[in-house]
């Protein structure tokens, strides 16, 4: 059961394909309790579309991460920002829709257009 | 016109789309089973006409020929078992001449199929090549417009910062100047109304006091009149001594109002001159200010400027280098390694077809005429020619969907690897500007700080003003009050001692006494009060009652008079001591004492000078000694006092005696003193210190030491949750070498692309999905060498059925010092190697040393 909330944050909502490198996703993790607690943010799960993404799941489930990756004290929030995501994200001009969960837990839907 | 580099990765779509199943490439390999089948076929049929058993040997092993070079695994096709032959079963025969004609003809359609399957061969090698021209002429284009537009997009960005920092400039020297021209317009209405003040009251006081002085002397001289004194002999003369007396008394007070005039009239100049040096000062200080703030402004637009172009210079000739001399080179090099192969199968490719030629050629030959007047033998020949067709159609078909689908994959590679580029060089840019702009806003931000501090100043000046006004204000009205009280008190006196004169002389008169009163006795004389401009002597009984002390202070005015007509500058400081409350001599004063002090000190310190410079020589200094202790303990226990040290690392030296520090390398590069605290710097490099102590120094050689490789340290396992194919581990890596510390570093990984994709990954996942985003973000190292952050390495795959694959990222490392600003430096690559072992879904994960390897029927 997962203990924090979490956010998912895509900027810029609206680019062009050539545009995609300024593409940046980030992942906000927030512990309202009153103790520390691991979130276990490697296994967020990242849904484009409804399908699950691959390239999501091997960026945030490993590289190296602060001590609050894992061990996030209450009140404290941890934030984790990926650059080199948005060619796997987004093959193709179109909309996409991303929803981020963790657990039971599922963000509201962050819509992307990516134009041609 | 072919597709540049980015339209190549907006034309790419999801590679999982376009890429053939397994079931589409095992119907494209069907020609292969075609032709061993007919070959099988026409095999059956030769050994029933010519009883030649080695055909099947050489047909099947023409039909492969050569083509391992292609990706080809040729399979030993059996010849089902031997049945009658047709010749056999029908008994018929035909002339020799008719055989010979038969033969003939099959040599001749066998040696023309081969010579046009050479040509169609050739052909389709022509096609390969200029699709290769076609696709890699497109990359380089594209990477040339790649390089235009990140120079386009670059240039713009920095032209956007220096205009965003000129107008920020432009705005914050205006503001600077407005808040000084409000200062000096505020200070001069404060000077203007003080002005005023100072003259309303001056003139009041004099108004008021001519009046009240006036009307006093009227009733002075009125006296005269009214003196009565009996007829006696020298009476009249006393009368007229006695008038004069009074007239005498009614001028010393006429001259007491003219001489408290010219003090007020003093005063008020003096005021005035007081609250102008004041403006004065304030429009110095105000303009002197602005000047500051706008040269620091200008300092920052110029440093912003040329922080720009170093970025651009950087960025572009960093984008430039890694394209021209490598991205270039090794698409160079892809496509001519792609047209050699492609000759190398066309050249095996019609080896192949010479060779079934050949044999079939030598089936033709070994065949007897007898046989081929035969139908069956007839049939058989038309068999072998129709089966060396058979190959060549096969062998080209073969030839086309190799070459074909090896071109198309390394397209696709291209394409994906094209994709890779551009993102990888956006995402420099980005971070770049993201730096750049950070740099700028803090640069801005800092103009508007220079505003902030110039108001500040001009308001600080204003109150401090203000304050000097009103003091100013406060003691001219003291200068105009003191002597006009003194003149109407001594005229009050005079009036009453004057009134009381006729009786006094009455009295006089009538006991004998016929002398009159001097002016002095009658009514004194006099003085007005000390202070400000009236400078004639204080009354006795005031507090200086010394000669000798008001001698001393005459002396020291008049040179301090001296000292300020020779130094024009130190009227500031008379001004500021009358601003004070002292008067003009008392400050005048205050400069003569303190020019004598300063005298005095210069003439102790030369008498000094010569007892040092007539003294005896000194012993010659002691050789110096150097200790030294870095900040840190090696994480492998070496000393302090070692000879190494990380980059970034700071030691304290300490010497046997005060002396001068220099280092050649690190910071500071000077010092003073006995302690000399310095931090090594962020490269390697061998730095000397030296302590020099009189003549003689003492150096110390430091080796500095960068980061050279990472083990990693396995914490713990992942767990995935059973019937998921996946594992994970949690790492902590270990920076060498050990003999010194990196606790002053940060590192961090570097995204990249993956490599060495085969199997289960090459199948049902792209490059980009692949791609290792690392976060690209520094974390620092602890003293011991550890590093702060815990790594991941992870990987699970919902996807199924598993079969064996695998994956690599090659991980850049970069190194930096904790005060040092950018990218850092590349020391080592590590590699993280991902697996399915086999098609139960056990995974394996190797990282710097550590592994995890995990079934799914695992926790």
């Amino acid at each position: 059961m997962t203990s924090v909330s979490v956010s998912l944050r895509a900027e810029p909502a609206e680019l062009t394909m050539p545009e995609r490198h300024t593409f940046r996703l980030s992942l906000d993790a927030l512990n309202p309790g009153d103790r520390t607690v691991d979130p276990r943010l490697h296994r967020a799960r990242l849904l484009v579309n409804g399908h699950e993404s691959t390239a999501w799941s091997l960026a945030v489930g490993n590289g190296r991460r602060p001590p609050e990756w894992t061990a996030l004290p209450p009140g404290e929030r941890v934030t984790m920002t990926w650059s080199a995501l948005a060619a796997a994200l987004f093959p193709r001009p179109g909309t996409y829709d991303l929803v981020l969960t963790l657990d039971e837990t599922e963000t509201p839907a962050v819509r992307v257009v990516v134009r041609d | 016109m072919a597709p540049s580099s980015l339209d190549i990765a907006a034309q790419r779509g999801d590679p999982r789309s376009t890429r053939p199943s397994v079931g589409q490439k095992a119907r494209a390999r069907k020609p292969w089973t075609t032709d061993r089948a007919g070959r099988a076929r026409t095999l059956t049929m030769l050994q029933s006409a010519a009883g030649n058993a080695a055909v099947t040997r050489l047909l099947t092993k023409g039909a492969a020929t050569g083509y391992g070079a292609l990706g080809g695994k040729r399979e030993l096709v059996e010849a089902p078992p031997a049945t009658p032959t047709v010749a056999e079963a029908t008994g018929e025969r035909q002339g020799p001449e008719t055989g010979r004609a038969l033969i003939d003809e099959q040599r001749e359609a066998v040696t023309v199929d081969a010579r046009e399957s050479e040509e169609r061969i050739g052909a389709s090698t022509a096609e390969g090549e200029d699709r290769i021209g076609e696709h890699f002429g497109g990359v380089r284009e594209g990477l040339g417009t790649l390089l235009d537009r990140s120079e386009a997009e670059v240039r713009g960005f920095i032209d956007g910062r220096r205009n965003e920092a000129t107008a920020a400039s432009a705005q914050a020297t205006a503001s600077a100047q407005s808040l000084v021209d409000g200062t000096v317009a505020a200070a001069q209405g404060q000077g203007e109304a003080a002005r005023q003040t100072i003259g309303a009251a001056v003139d009041g006081a004099s108004t008021s006091l001519e009046g009240t002085v006036q009307g006093l002397t009227g009733q002075i001289t009125g006296v005269v009149n009214r003196i009565s004194l009996p007829d006696l002999p020298g009476v009249g003369r006393l009368r007229s001594l006695a008038a004069g007396l009074v007239n005498g008394a009614a001028s010393t007070v006429s001259g007491g109002l003219a001489q408290v005039r010219s003090m007020l009239n003093s005063a008020l100049q003096t005021g005035t001159r007081m609250v102008g040096a004041l403006i004065s000062q304030l429009g110095k200080a105000a303009t002197s200010a602005l000047a500051k703030s706008g040269a620091a402004i200008q300092r920052g637009v110029q440093a912003v400027a040329n922080g720009l172009g170093r970025v651009a210079t950087l960025v572009l000739g960093a984008v430039r280098r890694v394209v021209g001399t490598t991205i270039l080179p090794a698409v160079n090099r892809l496509e001519n390694r792609l047209v050699r192969n492609l000759g190398t199968a066309r050249r095996q490719a019609v080896t192949a077809v010479r060779a079934n030629r050949d044999e079939s050629l030598r089936t033709l030959a070994a065949t007897s005429t007898s046989a081929a007047a035969t139908a069956p033998g007839a049939a058989a020949l038309r068999g072998v020619t129709e089966g060396s067709r058979e190959g060549n159609r096969g062998l080209l078909a073969t030839f086309r969907e190799r070459t074909g689908g090896i071109l198309g994959s390394v397209f696709q590679a291209l394409t994906a690897g094209a994709a890779q580029i551009t993102a990888h060089v956006g995402g420099l840019l980005g971070q770049a500007q993201n730096a750049v702009a950070g740099t700028v806003g803090r640069i801005v931000a800092g103009f508007g700080q220079i505003t902030a501090a110039v108001s500040e100043f001009a308001g600080s000046l204003l109150r401090s003003l203000t304050s000097a006004v009103g003091d100013v204000v406060g003691f001219v009205q003291g200068l105009i009050q003191d002597p006009a009280r003194a003149l109407t008190d001594y005229a009050g006196s005079a009036l009453t001692a004057i009134t009381g004169l006729p009786a006094r002389l009455a009295r006089n008169v009538l006991s004998g006494d016929f002398t009159v009163p001097s002016l002095g006795d009658l009514v004194g004389h006099f003085r007005p009060a000390s202070g400000g401009p009236i400078t004639k002597p204080r009354p006795p009984g005031g507090p200086i009652t010394l000669p000798g002390l008001r001698l001393i202070l005459l002396v020291l005015a008049t040179f301090g008079a001296i000292i300020v007509y020779a130094f024009p500058q130190l009227m500031a400081v008379v001004t500021a001591l009358v601003a004070l409350g002292l008067t003009p001599l008392g400050a005048l004063i205050v400069v003569g004492l303190a020019a004598i002090l300063v005298l005095v000190a210069l003439l102790l310190l030369l008498y000094l000078l010569w007892k040092l410079a007539t003294s005896k020589p000194k012993p010659p200094d002691p050789e110096p000694v150097i200790t030294h202790e870095t900040a840190f303990t090696a994480p492998d226990g070496s000393p302090k006092s070692r000879g190494e040290v990380g980059v970034g690392e700071k030691v304290l030296f300490t010497g046997s005696a005060s002396g001068a520090w220099t280092a050649t390398a690190g910071t500071p590069a000077s010092g003073t003193g006995d302690k000399f605290t310095w931090t090594a710097p962020d490269r390697a490099a061998t730095a000397t210190i030296t302590l020099t102590v009189g003549a003689k120094s003492k150096s110390v050689d430091l080796k500095v030491v960068e980061p050279a490789s990472i083990t990693a340290h396995r914490n713990r396992t992942i767990p995935i949750g059973p019937g998921t194919a996946g594992a994970g581990m949690k790492l902590t890596f270990h920076y060498s070498p050990k003999h010194v510390s990196f606790g002053n570093v940060e590192a961090k990984e570097v995204s990249g692309p993956a490599t060495n994709i085969t199997g289960y990954f090459r199948k049902h996942f792209s490059d980009a999905d692949l791609w290792h985003d690392s976060g690209d973000t520094f974390y620092p190292i602890k003293e011991n060498n550890e590093d702060s952050a815990e790594d991941t390495a992870s990987l699970t795959s919902p996807i199924t059925p598993w079969e064996a694959g695998t994956f690599d990222w090659i991980i850049p490392n970069h190194f930096k010092t904790k005060t040092e600003s950018g990218d850092g430096k590349k020391f080592t690559d590590v590699t993280q190697a991902f697996q399915m072992l086999d098609a139960t879904g056990r995974v394996r994960i190797d990282k710097a040393g550590a592994s995890v390897e995990r079934s799914p029927s695992d926790p």
